[in-house]
């Protein structure tokens, strides 16, 4: 079997190499090696011999340049994100050098002190882990790190100029994509490296509400506890996943395909979302004889109109309940994420750090100022 | 001969889709007309709208866009209610064969605008209020023989209650709704509203300060204008024609959208 092969870079790669080892245990097709950094120049050569014999993707550590307890020297004098930023511009202007994948793993105080400061930086890398997330989630990550390769390779193999991030979603029959989201990719003239279609894949179509949902908003829409001793992935069509890029590790489905599955399926019903949940799952349950499928709870008072999740809970929410969450202005085809209200109004209960919307604001003013907890 | 029909089949569809894609524009329009002038948070319902073909025409579906309004502007019974929060939803079905700025037609071939409102007085009970506005279906002969149907049905009417009260006393668990009676009709005819259309009329009713905020926008008052183009000004037609006062008969006969006319 053809291994999938990392290389990391870290400066205390004896601390490191037992926990790269258990990530790989999980995984009979993932290697990684852990090297000490090396002068800037040297590196990066270094790094061009490896792509050469079989590299597909790099995880570097924060601070490679810190100093060394031992004699009080530094092993290097860049960091993280000086080596990614000249490694995307090769992946950018080489015309022969393939995307691939790069890491960044740090421990949470340094990210916060180091790296979350500087936004320049935030763009370089696939995916941000703490070494703290990595020794507690060994088999996720390691499937992560083996999706990101496989789905550059698939976005490498499938680049042409100028290509369309549709063609590269494997959009199934009767969905039709919104034609902006072409426009969104920002495709300047002339061909654009894989990273850039790989980061606007995963970023803003797999990681944010819209086309594509996953498996708790899918669960959530079609009105079905999450914990259903009768899971819905059985009997929902297989038309709805979503196969592109960076799918295996971060299932998700199509809306449109769902919604066109339930019109198929029940043809004289209302569109999904405009039936109450628990109607929705005792349709399912009739039409495919499912009686241990479980129907999510309508808390006493909430709207029974699912179509989305609490951010913080997971649980089913109709967003007239919800409270809108602050983020970057959406794109036209992406959705809101929300809090629900019991989120809102004890935010430290729930330990929610983040921030609603500035047009939040002055109605959960106004609704603690009522003083009800409802 | 069957070559020339497909052709135009093709170039019918072609015009509804370019159509529809203009319509889905101005809700696009809309969503950021509101977001601006910040009286709605979440838009993406009328950013996104689902869309499509079907054998009568291209159909938009925008579901659940949630409006919030100040329940202290309004004189409401009861008067104690804290939180009005509402959620509309509108499907427009365009026509086969319907140009942009045809008078003489029916716009629609479909239509289905939905506005539940969700109340909660101070001491935290939940009140509901539903109106729903549809395009009346054509029945066939033999439907037609049933009482309901033998009741008024203008082609676009307003209908106060509907399923969604009856399914909120179910929620509730109530057997009904205090001393309101809820029937089937009347259906109060109304000319067609789309989700531009219903998002103003929602705001001129029950948010009146947000309505003139909205209408001081030059690019807001542009939109209106276009919906109420398209499907008010065939709907007055059809009615004045009923008189002959234009000289000019409308096609769509006015009994259809106002059936008590004789």
């Amino acid at each position: 079997m053809n291994k999938i092969r990392y290389i990391c870079l870290d400066d205390e790669t004896d601390t490191v190499k037992p926990v790269l080892a258990r990530l790989c245990s999980t995984r009979a097709d993932l290697e990684i090696v852990a090297l000490p950094p090396l002068a800037f120049e040297e590196q990066l050569a270094r790094i061009q011999k490896e792509l050469e014999i079989g590299l597909d993707g790099i995880i570097l550590d924060l601070r490679l340049d810190r100093r060394i307890p031992a004699d009080g020297q530094r092993a290097v004098r860049y960091t993280a994100p000086g080596l990614a930023a000249q490694l995307r511009n090769c992946q950018a202007t080489k015309a022969s050098q393939a995307g691939f994948p790069i890491i960044l793993w740090s421990v949470q105080s340094l990210l916060e002190k180091s790296f979350y400061p500087d936004v320049t930086n935030q763009d370089l890398f696939d995916s941000i882990y703490t070494k703290q997330q990595v020794a507690e989630n060994e088999t996720q990550i390691a499937l992560e790190l083996v999706d990101f390769v496989n789905g550059y390779k698939y976005i490498n193999e499938n680049q042409k100029a100028k290509l369309k991030v549709s063609d590269l979603l494997a959009v199934p029959n009767g969905v039709i994509l919104d034609e902006r989201m072409n426009n969104d990719l920002n495709s300047g003239p002339g061909k654009l490296p894989a990273f850039v279609y790989a980061r606007f894949i995963f970023e803003q179509i797999i990681n944010q509400p819209g086309p594509l949902m996953g498996k708790s908003v899918l669960y959530s829409r079609l009105g079905v506890a999450l914990d259903s001793p009768e899971p819905l992935e059985r009997i929902i069509s297989k038309n709805c996943a979503y196969r592109g890029p960076f799918g295996i590790a971060w299932p998700r489905w199509w809306a449109a395909a769902v919604d066109a599955w339930w019109d198929k399926v029940f043809p004289k019903s209302p569109m999904l979302e405009r039936i109450p949940a628990p109607e929705r799952v005792e349709k399912i349950r009739t039409k495919f004889n499912l009686p241990n499928l479980k129907a999510a709870d309508v808390p006493k008072g909430k709207s029974p109109y699912f179509s989305t999740v609490c951010e913080v809970t997971n649980m089913p929410l109709d967003p007239v309940d919800g409270f809108m969450i602050k983020s970057k202005e959406p794109m036209l085809w992406q959705r809101r994420r929300y809090i629900s209200r019991d989120v809102a109004m004890d935010p430290a209960k729930y330990n929610f750090r983040g921030q609603l919307d500035p047009m939040e604001s002055a109605r959960i003013q106004q609704i603690r100022s009522n003083g009800k907890k409802k | 001969m069957a070559k020339k029909n497909n052709n135009s089949v093709a170039g019918s569809r072609r015009e509804i889709e370019l159509l529809a894609t203009k319509v889905r524009k101005e809700w696009s329009e809309l969503s950021r007309i509101l977001r601006e002038l910040s009286v709605c948070a979440d838009t993406g319902p009328l950013d996104s709208p689902v869309y499509g073909l079907d054998t009568s025409g291209c159909f938009l579906q925008m579901t659940n866009l949630v409006l919030r309004f100040s329940p202290a502007a309004l004189k409401c019974l009861p008067s104690n209610l804290e939180e009005l929060d509402c959620r509309l939803s509108a499907r427009v079905g365009l026509p086969y064969g319907l140009g942009d700025d045809d008078i003489c037609k029916d716009p629609l071939s479909n239509l289905s605008v939905e506005i539940d409102l969700r109340g909660m007085t101070s001491t935290g009970e939940l009140l509901i209020h539903c109106w729903h506005l549809d395009r009346h279906p054509e029945y066939s002969a033999a439907k037609k023989g049933d009482v309901g149907i033998s009741a008024a049905h203008p082609r676009y009417h307003f209908h106060f209650g509907g399923r969604r009260i009856k399914q909120f006393a179910g929620e509730m668990g109530l057997d009904s709704l205090g001393s309101i009676m809820l029937f089937d009709g009347p259906r109060l005819p109304h000319p067609p509203l789309d989700a531009v259309l219903a998002v103003d009329m929602l705001f001129s009713n029950f948010s009146p300060l947000a309505w003139a905020k909205l209408r001081e926008s030059a690019d807001y008052v542009r939109l209106i204008t276009i919906s109420q183009r398209r499907l008010w000004r065939p709907y007055a037609r059809s009615l004045v024609s009923h008189w002959g006062e234009d000289g000019n008969k409308s096609g769509w006969l006015a009994t259809d959208p106002w059936p008590h006319l004789l």
